[in-house]
């Protein structure tokens, strides 16, 4: 009996996280004139949404930009974070544990504080409507930081030096004994951090103008809220959809790993 | 391989207050086998890392063959290591473990699978190199260890209680290995312990260290039968050498040593060298104690005392009597062929020939 009302209790709080899921995904294959009923199902599902997007936008282009902005970003946050989580779980140096408290102390301020002071900056580089604009203000994560910190920190030191015997300099040591060792937490930043940059819709507003350098949420956003839609929930839904898809896939990919990350490290997303 | 200097080598750790290693100067021969070998924090595993580049020196200078390799990175010092925890990579198989070094040097493959396979087979983990270090035993981790220490054929060998974690059979039969391993090597190793027992079986020469500095450094039986000093004395052999407060007095004309109020008449040599009325320790190593009637010939003994056995524990062959005598408690080793328990009163005697002596600071006198 109370497993039965566990199970109720879990059942309804799925279905309150997936429904939104499903109605998005429904609406995008709903005809024009259906896509307002209330209901999930229609007698009849259609493309015709996703077409009208790839027509009236240039959508394939901002997936593109989206895929280099997302991919560079999770692999420089990656890279850079751990080669830092490396130096304050392993390496002894005067002033670590300040270091560490200052990363720490990055995480408490709120992003959108710092976005004027990086705009300036990017302005005054003359990034703005490029890549790097788009990249390197996220190439390293505090966040990140500390996952690589806290899974570093539990791979004995016995490990190292016996790397550092067989010949490894510390570059060495991180990319051939402590990825392979970290996979969980890799991942984990990984998707954290795909997941944001990919969702990112703010800073690209700012420093990007041109369209075809445009990430897809920009272009969405940009698409439905600044009329090209047309008001048709179904195309909106559509474009919608095109956003996710890729999140959903690199999740159901990775989806061991990031428990595993998850639980391992004690970080909640 | 090669020969291994330790000039004046000093080691203070940053968060302490006195050196771990004081003024080290120590020279490895060719070939050497060398157990360091002492108690807990006396340095030991210290000198070795120092060695191994593992960690900085404070001062002194550390030589491999006439070059200084003082502030030289771990990987360019030729040296290989085992480690207490056998520190195999847990993501490689054995195969990949025994191969990194070589393959971290830019080895050719074919050098490398050639290399890998005849360390394999000559500690007869052929059918393990597929393996995962999760699937292994004890005993087997610490081969692929070793094999992966052997295969980049480096001058100095260096071992950190590699034995340690193993139970007390494997322990026995590893360390035949590693002797049978380094005769044919006839690389220089240095071995680190605080097991005694691997001391006196696999050294060449050991050195007992005790608080940073070294106490004795000689093969294996000098050390056994002459220690320096009193901790040199009671660290090595099991059960320790029992130790006496004594005091130099003469008697007519002969000298002697009085312990409580029983007087031991030293043999001549070790007695002209005591001060009438100056306090000594007196040593005597438990298996050189015997029962006053069966005394083997030609044996100087002492007068008997006659003393109550406390405990008497049996180790197979042997018996080791925890003996009381008026306040005067000693260890005894006893071969196993006569019946005694705990609470007999039994008169032993000491081998005079095989006592030893150390001034009031605890160094041999005689």
């Amino acid at each position: 009996m109370k497993k039965l009302a566990l199970y109720l209790i879990l059942i309804c709080a799925a279905v309150s996280f997936i429904y939104p899921f499903l109605w998005m995904a429904f609406i995008s294959l709903k005809s024009v004139g259906d896509a307002g009923a209330r209901g999930l199902l229609s007698s009849f599902f259609t493309l015709q949404n996703y077409k009208a997007v790839f027509m009236e936008i240039p959508i394939g282009r901002a997936l593109l930009n989206s895929a280099i902005v997302a991919l560079s970003t999770t692999a420089s946050v990656i890279f850079f974070s751990s080669l830092v989580g490396y130096a304050l779980a392993k390496l002894r140096f005067s002033g670590r544990e300040t270091v560490f408290m200052i990363v720490l102390l990055t995480m408490m301020i709120p992003g959108q504080l710092t976005l004027i002071p990086l705009y300036t900056l990017i302005v005054r580089l003359g990034w703005i409507d490029s890549y790097p604009a788009l990249v390197a203000p996220w190439m390293i994560s505090a966040m990140g930081i500390l996952i690589f910190r806290q899974t570093f920190i539990s791979i004995p030191d016995d490990l190292i030096e016996a790397a550092r015997m067989e010949g490894c300099g510390e570059l060495r040591i991180l990319t051939s004994i402590f990825w392979p060792l970290s996979k969980p937490a890799m991942v984990t930043v990984g998707i954290i951090t795909f997941m944001n940059s990919w969702n990112e819709v703010l800073w690209p507003m700012m420093v990007v103008r041109r369209q075809e350098m445009m990430t897809m949420p920009q272009m969405i956003t940009t698409f439905s809220v600044g009329g090209q839609s047309g008001g048709e929930l179904g195309v909106e839904m559509a474009a919608s959809m095109l956003l996710i898809i890729p999140i959903l896939a690199a999740y159901a990919f990775f989806q061991k790993y990031f428990i595993d990350g998850i639980a391992s490290t004690g970080i909640k997303g | 391989m090669a020969k291994v200097i330790f000039e004046k080598v000093v080691k203070r750790y940053p968060s302490g207050d006195r050196d771990t290693v004081r003024e080290l100067s120590l020279t490895i021969d060719d070939g050497e086998f060398l157990v360091l070998v002492g108690p807990s924090g006396c340095g030991k595993s210290t000198i070795l890392r120092m060695l191994a580049g593992l960690i900085n020196v404070t001062a002194g200078k550390i030589f491999i063959d006439g070059k200084d390799i003082t502030r030289l990175h771990p990987k360019d010092r030729d040296i290989s290591m085992v480690f207490q925890n056998y520190a195999l990579f847990p993501h490689l198989n054995v195969y990949d473990n025994i191969a990194f070094g070589l393959k971290m040097r830019g080895a050719p493959k074919k050098e490398i699978d050639d290399r890998v396979r005849e360390a394999s087979a000559l500690l007869g983990i052929v059918p393990l190199l597929h393996k995962k270090p999760k699937e292994l035993s004890g005993g087997q981790s610490q081969r692929v260890a070793v094999g992966r220490a052997i295969v980049r054929r480096p001058k100095v060998f260096l071992f950190d209680e590699p034995l340690s974690n193993l139970d007390a059979k494997m322990r026995t039969q590893m360390r035949a290995e590693i002797s049978r391993l380094h005769r044919r090597l006839k690389a220089t190793a240095i071995y680190v312990t605080h097991d005694q027992c691997e001391a006196m079986t696999m050294a060449d020469r050991m050195v007992v260290l005790h608080d940073g500095v070294i106490g004795q450094c000689g093969t294996p039986h000098e050390i056994y039968s002459t220690p320096r000093n009193t901790f040199v004395a009671t660290f090595i052999g099991s059960p320790p050498m029992n130790l006496f407060a004594a005091q130099a007095v003469r008697e007519g004309a002969a000298s002697g040593l009085k312990i409580n109020n029983f007087v031991l008449p030293l043999p001549h040599l070790a007695a002209e060298r005591l001060e009438t009325g100056r306090k000594y320790t007196f040593g005597i190593r438990p298996e050189h104690i015997y029962l006053a009637d069966r005394v083997p010939p030609g044996v100087n003994s002492s007068m008997p005392l006659a003393c109550e056995v406390e405990l008497a524990e049996s180790m197979g062959n042997d018996v080791v009597l925890h003996c009381n005598s008026g306040g005067l408690a000693f260890q005894a080793s006893l071969k196993h062929d006569f019946p005694v328990k705990s609470g007999d009163k039994i008169n032993v005697v000491f081998a005079l020939d095989k006592s030893h002596v150390f001034d009031e600071k605890g160094e041999r006198v005689a």
